[in-house]
């Protein structure tokens, strides 16, 4: 028992990083109705700052001004902490200003895409200022000299000062929050923003308060944070964000206190995960670890339901209309007839460019039956891509199943796969099931892509895949000493054309003719139309 | 818009985890860089003091040859530049050139003309593709792949060109039809537990790895060279990224049953979190690593505290004809004098050096015989020589001498290990087996 509550309070530094974001993303949400999943690399980006202010430099994360403005030497923990602060405020300023407002009216799918590209935009500043930072140390901070607190329990005290000072905050953050006329406003705002907008409360001037709020709380943590952990571009941006998500999903995005404790409960399990593994004989070899939060998100949203209720935004977006399919030989056969002659008559680049265009096509029409018909989002499309690939590999070349039959059944497969993540569809919408799909995605790549039992290792050489056959015919893309066989490509137009066709039967038939744009936003309407949203 | 957007992006995400796993295999990988390159764990400001037998031997007699005139020898090279993810590997490229322009003024490739066609990959499968039919077309001689994660095999396979490389990183390239002048992870692998048996009289092992797609692999290969060793072992997985605190945990789960070695898998800030971790907790357990966790940046941070582990593959600085002629053709890449060339110091460039000049001294050797250097008769001499070594004598080449790992040529690694106790980790009388 010892042992485990020794894994326990080691895990107490990780795990306030957790909490903290947790709250950040509360913060974020409770202002301006945006789940920022960049939050995480603009922790990052000032925590990089106040690294480089102890080594004597100020970075610019401008490109055309110099890289950085050189002070000579360590600027002292004061200046380097409030200028890094300062920076986490203009942060969080500049990234609503420029990124998240002018998405205010846009579907909740563009902000979380918004999202996703400051991301990497901050990874790659942060790889363009500083190169390869595998090894970023910074001087220790909080109070760092082992603690005993019983016998065999003796553990570093900084995580313990950094939990305290994250339980501190969410104190700090639910007593505004309730006791406050600033956090009544926000509530309020957050419950009902057209209601906010009518007594005369600006919503941007909430939500751009928010953002910096949180930019900053996220800045201090990843400060006195930094000493803990080796700085680089994707242990604030992911490996902390993600299991934050799944404590501000459980906290509703609204509550603090219940944050803190699922975030804290998150990062301290993890940490006992390094004694259970060898402990259970159960206990999964792969992915259990950074699969956790994700379980947590999926099995939260399915049992608790709708975790972000609608802000009753003003002027929301509304779907676009989905016209009929109208197919004629001209708009079917003139596309793959180019196609065919571009395959048969063009180098072998082009012929590569044409199968690769004809390979995303498919994956395209899987987004118009998704999203264009049934107006829902998913961000696990390649997952199940991925479950196919390494499916087919295995019943082709394991189990000597032949095509057509062994892609079919892969693909089979991936429905399965499709049916649990989209099981959660039943009772979530919007940026909620984006966040369940992502989080479906990477739980499917943690416990199944990284197992070498199922996507190969050296001694298979990977994953392989069989050329297709039938009879004598062998449609592969590379046979003897010829490559980029033509046929491929073919075989490939052939299989677009037989799925457009599927996918414009499903747009003509009964029920896709009541896929109008206020049935796909309203479920009672959707009912009253006798479609049901689910079987969408 | 925002469909095509968020597509994008999706497949941006996908490509991101593809990076991830690569990158994780390629940080691992590198211990086989090591192995058969020369990077060293002495100190970048300790001068190499053990000297070497200067007698000349096709590995060390360039500076005698005079300029090549014969027929030009294409090389094409793929090599990943610029690509997300923080794959971005110029260097490779910079000093294979570099090695080019050397070796045409001094002997060529078997007495012909070298020129190298680079093409820039981005760590995807269509831009290798698009590679191999770009260089396929061009009709080059032979590949050589620098850091190209996802290689045209069947493209240069169905248009008869030869493909050389510098080190396996995903399982599909063991099993390629190629030569490859690295072993990768799955024979360093091998190597350590050799050395946990050999070196250590071990009958039970810990094993410490992050729990990533990229160490999965290693981490199968390490246990599958441990059960044939009849050694008995534990694996404790920890995260990517984990606070100091969390390598002490790890430390402490892997030493909790007093095994008679640890090995460690973690690099980059693994290295240091781990190295502290274990001093912190008082475990004397030795403790075997990747070779980047004898870097000179791991070394300044953790200082004593890396008293106790061992690098399968690190080599020693030795003073030879061949460093010698590594600093000529690093010096003007790094646009300093040879002299004031480190060559530990060369990171994955030493890839690029190594690639070129081991084929150069194998198509001097070939011509030796009188026989036409052409890329297939490369390639063949490669499959059927003994008794040479990777540039510059390195590890012994022995292509195809592991049926399992058909591509792979590289099975020995050099032994250094610092002291158990002591106040120095690498004393300068210290020697390599």
């Amino acid at each position: 028992m010892t042992d485990y509550v020794f894994y326990l309070l080691l895990g107490s530094g990780a795990a306030a990083i957790i909490a903290a974001f947790g709250l950040g993303l509360v913060i974020t949400y409770q202002g301006s109705g945006i789940v920022n999943f960049a939050y995480g690399g603009m922790a990052m980006w000032t925590a990089f700052v106040y690294a480089d202010l102890r080594d004597g430099a100020y970075p610019f994360p401008i490109p055309g001004l110099p890289a950085r403005y050189h002070f000579g030497s360590d600027v002292g923990f004061r200046w380097a902490f409030l200028l890094a602060v300062l920076t986490a405020a203009a942060l969080g300023l500049i990234v609503y200003l420029l990124v998240f407002r002018p998405l205010r009216r846009a579907p909740a799918l563009a902000r979380v895409v918004a999202s996703v590209g400051l991301v990497i935009l901050l990874m790659d500043l942060v790889r363009g200022r500083f190169g390869d930072t595998t090894a970023l140390r910074v001087p220790s901070i909080l109070p760092r000299e082992p603690v005993t607190m019983a016998e065999g329990l003796t553990i570093p005290r900084d995580g313990l000062w950094l939990a305290f000072i994250v339980f501190v905050l969410a104190l700090a953050l639910w007593a505004t929050l309730r006791f406050t006329r600033v956090g009544l406003i926000t509530r309020a705002a957050a419950e009902n923003e057209k209601g906010a907008v009518l007594l005369g409360f600006s919503p941007d001037l909430l939500a751009g308060a928010s953002f910096v709020i949180a930019s900053v709380l996220g800045g201090v943590v990843a400060i006195l944070a930094a000493p803990m952990i080796y700085l680089n571009t994707t242990v604030l941006t992911f490996a902390f964000l993600i299991p934050a998500v799944g404590a501000a999903l459980i906290g509703e995005f609204k509550r603090p206190l219940p944050t803190f404790a699922i975030g804290m409960a998150i990062g301290m399990i993890q940490s006992v995960f390094t004694k259970l593994q060898n402990d259970l004989t159960w206990f999964p070899k792969y992915g259990a670890r950074e699969g956790l939060p994700f379980l947590v998100i999926i099995v939260a949203m399915v049992a608790l339901g709708e975790r972000l209720p609608d802000r009753g935004s003003v002027n929301n977006w509304r779907l676009p209309q989905v016209p009929p399919v109208r197919m004629t030989p001209m708009t079917a056969l003139l596309p793959a007839a180019a196609a065919i002659a571009g395959l048969l008559f063009l180098g072998p680049l082009w012929r590569g460019a044409i199968m690769t265009t004809l390979i995303a096509i498919v994956f395209a029409l899987s987004l118009v039956v998704l999203t264009g018909f049934g107006g829902q989002t998913s961000l696990a499309q390649m997952a199940f891509a991925g479950v196919a690939g390494f499916t087919l590999s295995k019943l082709a070349v394991q189990w000597d199943i032949p095509f057509p039959i062994a892609p079919l059944l892969a693909a089979l497969v991936a429905t399965l796969f499709g049916l649990l993540v989209g099981l959660p569809a039943l009772r979530v919408r919007g940026t909620n099931l984006a966040i369940i799909t992502l989080a479906g995605g990477v739980t499917v790549g943690e416990f199944l892509f990284k197992n070498p039992d199922f996507v190969g290792d050296s001694t298979t050489g990977g994953a392989k895949v069989p050329n297709p056959k039938v009879g004598g015919w062998d449609f592969g893309l590379i046979l003897g000493n010829k490559s980029s066989r033509p046929v491929f490509g073919i075989f490939l137009v052939v299989v677009v054309l037989v799925l457009c066709v599927l996918v414009a039967n499903v747009r003509n038939s009964s029920t896709g003719r009541r896929c109008s744009p206020s049935v796909r936003t309203s479920e009672p309407r959707a009912r009253s139309a006798s479609t049901s949203p689910t079987a969408r | 818009m925002t469909d095509d957007r968020s597509r994008r992006d999706r497949l941006r995400v996908s490509r991101v985890r593809r990076r991830h796993l690569a990158r994780g295999a390629i940080g691992v990988a590198v211990i086989s860089l090591a192995a058969t390159s020369l990077a060293s764990p002495a100190p970048a400001a300790t001068k190499a003091t053990t000297k070497a037998s200067t007698k000349l031997t096709p590995s060390n007699n360039f500076p005698t040859l005079k300029p090549a005139t014969g027929k030009v020898f294409t090389i094409g090279m793929t090599n990943t530049e610029g690509a997300a993810g923080g794959l971005d590997y110029p260097e490779i490229r910079t000093m294979a050139q570099s090695a080019v322009d050397y070796l045409n003024k001094r002997g060529g490739m078997g007495g012909r003309k070298i020129k190298l066609e680079t093409c820039v990959v981005k760590a995807s499968p269509e831009t290798s593709a698009q590679c191999a039919q770009e260089l396929v077309g061009k009709k080059v001689d032979a590949i050589l792949l620098g850091l190209d994660i996802f290689p045209g095999y069947a493209a240069y396979e169905a248009a008869g060109i030869p493909v050389f490389g510098v080190l396996p990183i995903l399982p599909g390239d063991y099993t390629a039809k190629a030569v490859l002048f690295g072993g990768g992870n799955a024979t360093s692998m091998a190597a350590t537990a050799a050395a946990a048996k050999l070196k250590y009289n071990a009958k039970s092992v810990a094993i410490i790895a992050a729990d990533n797609p990229g160490t999965a692999g290693t981490v199968a290969s390490l246990e599958g060279s441990l059960k044939k060793a009849g050694i008995a072992f534990k694996t404790v997985k920890g995260g990517d990224n984990e606070t100091d605190a969390g390598y002490q945990g790890l430390m402490r789960e892997a030493a909790k049953d007093n095994p008679d070695v640890l090995i460690s898998l973690y690099g980059d800030a693994g290295c240091i979190g781990t190295i502290r971790g274990r001093a912190s907790l008082g475990i004397k357990i030795p403790v075997l690593s990747t070779v980047i966790c004898a870097g000179a940046d791991v070394r300044k941070a953790v200082g004593d505290d890396l008293l106790g582990w061992a690098f399968p593959g690190a080599q020693t600085d030795t003073v030879t004809p061949e460093r010698a002629i590594l600093q000529a053709i690093a010096a003007p890449v790094r646009k300093i004098k040879p002299a004031d060339v480190d060559p530990g110091a060369l990171g994955l460039g030493a890839l690029g050096i190594q690639g070129i000049m081991t084929m150069a001294e194998h198509a001097n050797r070939l011509a030796a015989t009188k026989k036409a250097v052409t890329g297939a008769s490369l390639f063949a001499y490669f499959r059927t020589v003994r008794g040479t070594k990777v540039w510059p004598n390195l590890a012994s080449l022995e292509c195809g001498a592991v049926a399992t790992y058909p591509a792979v040529c590289a099975f020995s690694f050099p032994w250094p290990s610092t002291p158990r106790t002591g106040t120095s980790p690498f004393p300068a009388s210290r020697t390599s087996t």
